[in-house]
């Protein structure tokens, strides 16, 4: 790996920017680089890969079919622990989309233009996120035959679905979300799409061109685009603080110890953010490395990423230590007792996992020499991401099976078809995933060039004059 | 699918004519395609008469109109068997009621059967029987299912061969019945019955007893033994040695202000639990009004139910009873009661850890002459009951706390005389009524080896179990509830026992067999009849009809012996004794018990008991060795370790089993619950728990000197409650703690009740926020004060924990059994539970109490399960019930995760289905009224909302809008032998006496702290400490 490239654009320098795309890439190097995977002939490795991943499809499929024939039995719930590693999936599974919609919406609104060339990834990440999400909410009820009555359907009955009902929310909330992130992934697809159907011939062409919309560059083209485009970043912005919130209001507005806490929506927020970016570095290190995007992708990419990840992760560690504080000095027994069991109690491991990952882990970040080495990027996110899973994990099931009265305290194992559905996700996740490296541009072509300095009509002046101003 | 046109046709259809509809050629194709096999009749027999074509008809018709319903999955051809006649009072759909009688546990009782179309559903206490007063205990409960089992015997057996495949039939039962008759006859006849020997358990039925007699007048020479797990063979030794032959002892705790139980269980499974538990209960209800509560003292080595109850509560071995008895002798003649010198002499070289205890019991017992009960338990030996009875005639007591009554039984030989005389080889023909000793006798008299000695054994018994397999000869036996008899109480109220269903399969009742074996031919009618009919004076059948109406027989009040006992024929009794080294020892006791669940081992086989959890140890579908914290910690033992327990007396017996730590165990005491470890090959007992019967050496069931070791392995034990129990290493610091500072279950004493009537002061400590203080809700709230508006109070100082609301409102709501592997997921259905808490430090047993708690659905008025269902499946009712709408449920669980009292429960599998899959009889027990849940939705507690409804017709018939109070009673509420559960309407202002019971300061709701307004409060638990003791207690 060439060093000198890829750290050169770490250091902030007084009298210019420091470039976001590295090396003597033009704009047609650019657009051949993000090109290369749809046009080289399929390598054996993406083969060997898309079979895992389609495996592990396989898997849920399986495990879902298990579930759907003999019932919600077949996972390691029971009367007092009525939720565990379905809704632990879920809410992981939404937590790592927002980092998507976070660097495509409002740092695109906040003009931080070093997310050009990862937010496509990050987007389309968020939507596999999201469908793996999606699933578990509709396969844990005990009749998914009858789970469309969750939606708000007209009826002969006039029978209306709870609106009180937090899950309800749930369903408007990620529904919503589903939509508006897959119709602003498209929208920015478009212009890169038409590109892939310019390079291409036959059948693909076709295929693209369908999906291009008809795109020819034009001005007007362009300009409802961008409009198109920025009123899309500003339904989003909000959807990243709201969907999470939502999220939270499942546990938040209930009344269970452990889950009955006003500090929960900023507190998922900021863990989903957190999340969102360790999976973000890790599909990028894989994608840069594989596609030689290392002009694209910089270090300052991950170096940026790994801050918003040390930011976050401090930002939940505040909560954890918060959430003890309320415990104790809301002098509420319940609540108390939940968060002592939850550090000393049957599912300590579980806890103290959670802490490690999240917590202390990523304060390694604070040195720089962690935050731009790749391996340790990648690791230190991995276990972000466990850590993250482990969070749910703790906050549904500790404190369902601690809750008032002791008389109904149980302990909940999971089955083997819990954690195949679980490990069939993923399998779920990487088979889209790879689909789109596979067949989609995976870095913004059309937005990348933007920051290019050739994209400057007023080249290093304008950068100057900026820069002045903001004394 | 059909075609919507031939949907349409083959949907519901009208006709005006039957002629109309049987002559139209379409619709006789449209069958013939539809339904083979009734088409395919009418072709091959064109000539059918009228009414078998009719009813093809009508049969096809039907069915044609539930396949186009149901779409293409095609159903099995069943019968249906219309009414053709209706039976007279019969209203399909409405419940029929019969007065009938039954015994378990050794009580008899008054019972009314409720039948749905002849199919017998519920099991329910005779409201004017004086020994029920319309409570039941848990085994009653079950019969409802046992009448279904199964695994019940079908067919007469030889040599454990069943002599008929495929179907049961009647006509062998007979012929082989009247050749074992006609055998006994030519081997017995013309010796006067020599070698011929009855078995039979302690039935007191005047019919079968009669019948006895004329046996034994046929065959002089015969013998007759008994065998029953309640016999109190001790007891009536005692007794005789006071000149009352042939007698029992009957209490009266009605009269009773002081009680002391020593190794007694009055209040559980021993004796007269109904009647105990009604009349215990009404000394502790006056504590309202009255201010006044009995007193409880038991002594005992493993907590019962009375143990949990007990103001004061011993832990001492059984062994010891009876020397802590002479001691307590020793404290009341020293303060001036009038008992034997040799008593006083003899109970002086005793040495007791416990005067303290003791000198307080014999300070109240002095101060309550009279009206104080000294009860020992069966299981004590016979001077210990006879010194009981001295202390209880010296305290002026008998006569009236407690009454000697002459037992209807015939005097009869134990178990093991009768082996002898096997063995001895003098005993040729043995006749077993229903009774099952290869399994339950004692482990050294080999009994199971005796009887092969025996030429022909003949048995009668309701399963072809260890006995009917091992006899020459097995018959199977009829259920009570399907068979004529007649019961006499221990009160000598008598009763006569009403078939509410014909035998299931062709079977014998008890008096059938015998009269059978003596060439009578009669039916179970006749037989009770011609009985009856000795005895009754002027029109028989008005009278029969007047019995058969009010479950019992007018005037029958048995014979009670007035004279008082020769207190010096006591010393007698306890000379010979030796200072006895088993009260200091450290050597470990073995305490075999009845469990509460399967007693001897007969309800094995029934689901309901096997899942219902123990009273104290919450255990299910097994039994375990119990042993304290503290000794187990020194024997390096945890719940669910193997142990192996030797005892070696006459010869050695050895049992492996599971090993199980719960607090209030005697220290250096094991205690094995009988009745598991059945090797009858039944679907529902086989594999569950272990035989203590092995370690069974006598008639006693306590023994010293076992040896108690860790073995490698361990075993799963399915209990429904982990805390408390399972994990004292992390149990004992957080846990408790919390459950104290909860104030979940609320527990006062008199004296505070006294000081502090209007109870501020005393609850402060148990509100985690004052009362008054959070009355702004979220929601708002639901009318509360007009129409019907239920509510339940559920009192914890009457509650015995005994479990019989439990197994009730199973057999009422058609609550699923979900097995061991599915309790062991704490996945259990049960809508009511019994919650059990331990206070106290488990190193210290005498200082642990417990508290039971019965927990179902309170109904909040501001639930925390409604505002969560994301379908609004479950709402809240305009009369104030949480209820659910099964077809409208998702099953998301959320409600379940959002209830804070943890009651609702789902169906994670179709677990009725699976029910009526695993046992076929099963679904004829359903109560048609209550929905059968199905896969993937959440129940819990309606308030028996059937009831409700069932009620509301017959106001709405009346012409009111508000059910009149006492018009519903829950099925929990009915049962309940101490009246604990008052329901009714709090919106009625002036009869209502849910809605006085609330007023009361006692009254509290759980968890009130979270404004959750439930409409089921619980009025706390009040003991009544005896003030020089009071240190000890834990409050």
């Amino acid at each position: 790996m060439d060093t000198s490239v890829t750290l050169a654009n770490l250091e902030e320098h007084v009298d210019k920017r420091s470039p976001l795309v590295l090396g003597s890439e033009t704009f047609s190097s650019v657009t051949n680089i993000v090109s290369r995977p749809m046009e080289m002939t399929t390598p054996k490795a993406w083969w060997i890969c898309f079979l895992i991943a389609l495996s592990g499809l396989g898997v849920l499929g399986a495990a879902i079919g298990y579930l759907f024939w003999e019932g919600v039995g077949v996972w390691g719930l029971n009367n007092r622990v009525g939720w565990a590693w379905d809704i632990t999936n879920f809410v992981f599974w939404v937590g790592i989309g927002h980092a998507g919609t976070l660097i495509s919406a409002i740092l695109f609104l906040f003009r931080q233009k070093w997310r050009t060339s990862i937010n496509r990834a990050a987007e389309a990440m968020t939507i596999f996120a999201v469908i793996c999400a999606l699933i578990f909410p509709g396969i844990h009820v005990g009749r998914v035959w009858v789970a469309y009555w969750l939606f708000p359907i007209p009826n002969q009955m006039a029978m209306w679905p709870n609106f009180r009902s937090p899950l309800l929310w749930d369903v408007f909330a990620v529904s919503t979300y589903f939509t508006v992130s897959t119709l602003f992934w498209f929208v920015g697809l478009i212009p890169d799409i038409a590109t892939f159907r310019d390079r291409s011939k036959g059948i693909r062409k076709f295929v693209y061109g369908l999906f291009a919309l008809g795109w020819r560059g034009s001005h007007r083209h362009w300009l409802n685009y961008e409009r198109a485009y920025l009123i899309l970043a500003a339904l989003s912005t909000p959807l990243v603080l709201s969907v999470h919130t939502i999220v939270s209001f499942d546990f938040a507005t209930s009344q269970l110890p452990g889950w009955h806490a006003t500090i929960f929506p900023p507190y998922f927020v900021a863990g989903a953010i957190f999340s969102g970016f360790a999976m973000v570095i890790n599909l990028m290190i894989i994608c840069r490395w594989v596609f030689k995007l290392e002009h694209l992708v910089t270090m300052r990419h991950f170096e940026n990423m790994a801050k918003i990840i040390l930011l976050t992760g401090s930002m939940v560690g505040y909560a954890y230590a918060m959430e003890f504080f309320i415990a104790w000095y809301s002098g509420n027994p319940y609540e108390r007792y939940i968060f002592i069991s939850r550090a000393t109690g049957p599912y300590a491991w579980a806890y103290w996992t959670m802490v490690t990952c999240n917590v202390i882990i990523p304060q390694l970040f604070w040195v720089r020499k962690i935050r731009t080495n790749l391996w340790a990027l990648f690791i230190i996110s991995v276990f972000v991401n466990i850590g993250m899973w482990f969070e749910r994990f703790v906050i549904i099931v500790t404190s369902l099976h601690r809750t008032f009265l002791p008389s109904s305290w149980a302990y909940f194992k999971p089955t083997y078809v819990d954690i195949a559905t679980f490990i069939g996700s993923f399998g779920l996740f990487f088979t889209l995933f790879l689909l789109f490296i596979r067949f989609l541009p995976i870095v913004a072509i059309a937005e990348v060039k933007t920051v290019m300095p050739e994209a400057d009509p007023h080249g290093h002046d304008h950068g100057h004059h900026a820069k002045g101003g903001a004394h | 699918m059909q075609s919507e046109n031939n949907q349409e046709k083959s949907g519901k259809k009208y006709w005006r004519s039957l002629e109309e509809m049987a002559e139209s050629p379409e619709l006789l194709a449209q069958m013939k395609n539809e339904f083979p096999s009734g088409a395919a009749e009418l072709e091959v027999t064109p000539g059918v008469d009228r009414r078998s074509f009719l009813g093809i008809i009508g049969a096809s018709a039907a069915f044609a109109g539930l396949t186009s319903a149901t779409g293409c999955i095609r159903k099995p051809a069943e019968k249906i068997l219309p009414y053709n006649k209706r039976p007279e009072d019969l209203v399909e759909g409405k419940p029929q009621y019969y007065a009938s009688a039954g015994r378990f546990g050794g009580s008899v009782f008054g019972l009314l059967v409720t039948s749905y179309e002849g199919r017998p559903t519920k099991v329910d206490g005779n409201p004017s029987h004086p020994m029920s007063l319309g409570a039941t205990n848990a085994f009653a409960q079950a019969s409802a299912l046992e009448v279904y089992d199964p695994d019940r015997s079908q067919s007469v057996l030889k040599k454990g061969v069943a002599q008929t495949s495929g179907r049961p039939d009647a006509k062998l039962l007979k012929t082989t019945l009247a050749a074992a008759a006609a055998e006994i006859k030519a081997t017995h006849g013309s010796t006067g019955g020599q070698g011929l020997a009855v078995l039979l358990e302690a039935v007191p039925s005047p019919t079968l007893l009669g019948l006895l007699r004329e046996f034994q007048t046929t065959y002089p020479k015969s013998t007759v033994t008994i065998h029953d797990a309640a016999m109190r063979w001790n007891e009536m030794t005692a007794l005789a040695s006071f000149g009352y032959a042939n007698a029992h002892l009957f209490h009266r705790l009605e009269e009773a202000d002081v009680v002391a139980c020593f190794d007694a269980d009055p209040l559980g499974i021993e004796g007269d639990v109904v009647r105990n538990s009604k009349m215990y209960a009404t000394k502790r209800k006056s504590v309202d009004e009255a201010k006044t509560m009995s007193r409880l003292y038991v002594a005992e080595p493993t907590f019962t139910n009375t143990g949990v109850v007990a103001d004061h509560r011993l832990s001492l071995r059984s062994s010891a009873m009876g020397e802590a008895l002479l001691a307590l002798a020793v404290q009341l003649a020293s303060k001036g009661l009038n008992l034997p010198a040799e008593v006083i002499a003899r109970g002086k070289q005793v040495s007791t850890a416990n005067e303290k205890w003791l000198k307080a019991l014999a300070a109240d017992l002095m101060a309550n002459q009279g009206k104080s009960v000294i009860m020992v338990g069966q299981d004590q030996r016979a001077w210990v009951h006879a010194l009981a009875l001295a202390i209880n005639s010296a305290l002026n007591n008998l006569g009236k706390t407690l009454v000697v009554r002459s037992s209807p039984l015939p005097a009869a030989s134990p178990l093991h005389e009768l082996t002898r005389e096997i063995n001895k080889g003098n005993v040729k023909t043995l006749v077993i009524i229903d009774s099952n000793p290869v399994y339950t006798a004692a482990a050294d008299l080999s009994f199971a080896d005796a009887l092969q000695k025996v030429q022909t054994s003949i048995h009668l018994g309701y399963h072809a179990d260890e006995t009917g397999v091992a006899c020459a000869l097995h018959f199977p036996r009829s259920h009570a509830l399907e068979s004529w008899g007649d019961l006499v109480s221990s009160d000598g109220t008598a009763a006569i026992v009403q078939p509410v269903i014909e035998p299931l399969y062709p079977s014998l009742s008890d008096v059938e067999f015998l009269a059978g074996l003596m060439g009578n031919t009669k039916n179970s009618y006749e037989l009770v009849q011609a009985q009856w009919k000795k005895s009754t004076t002027g029109d028989f059948d008005s009278s029969w009809r007047r019995w058969l109406h009010d479950g019992m027989v007018k005037g029958t009040v048995g014979e009670t012996f007035s004279a008082k006992p020769e207190l010096s024929k006591l010393a007698q009794q306890l000379e010979g004794l030796g200072t006895s080294p088993e009260s200091t020892s450290t050597q470990m006791e073995l305490r075999l018990v009845l469990d509460r669940s399967v007693y001897d081992g007969r309800y094995a086989n029934n689901a309901w008991m096997q899942e219902l959890p123990d009273s104290v140890t919450k255990l299910t579908w097994d039994n375990a060795a119990l042993i304290s914290p503290k000794t187990a910690k020194a024997k390096g033992i945890k719940t669910g370790d193997f142990v192996e327990i030797k005892l070696k007396q006459d010869k050695e017996a050895i049992l492996k089993i599971a090993a199980f730590v719960v607090p209030g165990v005697s220290e250096n005491t094991v205690v094995v619950p009988l009745g598991y470890g059945r090797s009858f090959n039944g679907r529902v007992s086989t594999g569950t728990g272990f035989n203590g019967y092995s370690l069974l050496f006598g008639e006693n069931r306590f023994a010293f000197g076992a040896d108690v070791q860790r073995v490698s392995g361990t075993y799963e034990l399915a209990t429904t409650q982990e805390h408390g129990v399972s994990d004292y290493s992390y149990d004992t610091t957080v846990g408790k703690e919390a459950v104290e500072s909860r104030g979940v279950t609320r527990e006062i004493t008199l004296a505070a009740i006294k000081a502090d009537p209007s109870l501020e002061e005393t609850f402060k400590k148990f509100n985690l926020l004052d009362p008054k203080k959070h009355k702004t809700l979220l929601w708002t709230k639901t009318n509360t004060t007009s129409g019907n508006q239920w509510g339940m109070t559920i009192d914890l100082n009457s509650c015995t924990g005994c479990n019989a609301c439990t197994v009730a409102c199973q057999a009422e709501n058609n609550i699923s059994v979900v097995g061991k592997k599915r309790v062991l997921k704490s996945r259990e259905m049960h809508w009511i539970r019994i919650d059990r808490y331990f206070t106290g430090n488990v190193d210290t047993p005498d200082s642990i109490q417990a508290v039971f708690q019965p927990m179902a659905c309170a109904h909040c008025e501001t639930a925390p399960c409604e505002q969560v269902c994301p379908v609004a499946a479950t709402v809240h009712g305009v009369e104030g019930t949480n209820d659910i709408a099964y077809n409208r449920c998702i099953g998301t669980r959320y409600c379940a995760n959002n209830c804070p009292y943890k009651v609702r429960r789902f169906n994670y599998f179709n677990f009725s289905k699976e029910n009526d899959a695993d046992n076929p009889l099963y679904a004829m027990q359903k109560n048609p009224r209550v929905t059968v849940r199905f896969r993937g939705v959440i129940e819990k507690c309606t308030y028996c909302v059937q009831r409700i409804n069932a009620a509301r017709v017959e106001s709405k018939i009346r012409g009111e809008d508000i059910i009149r109070e006492g018009a519903v009673v829950t099925a929990c509420q009915q049962v309940c032998p101490t009246d604990a559960i008052t329901f009714g309407n709090l919106a009625d202002e002036v009869d209502s006496r849910v809605k006085m019971l609330k007023a009361l300061p006692r009254n509290y709701a759980v968890l009130s702290e979270l404004a959750l307004e439930p409409r089921t409060t619980f009025l706390a638990k009040v003991r009544n400490p005896n003030p020089e003791l009071e240190s000890s207690t834990q409050l």
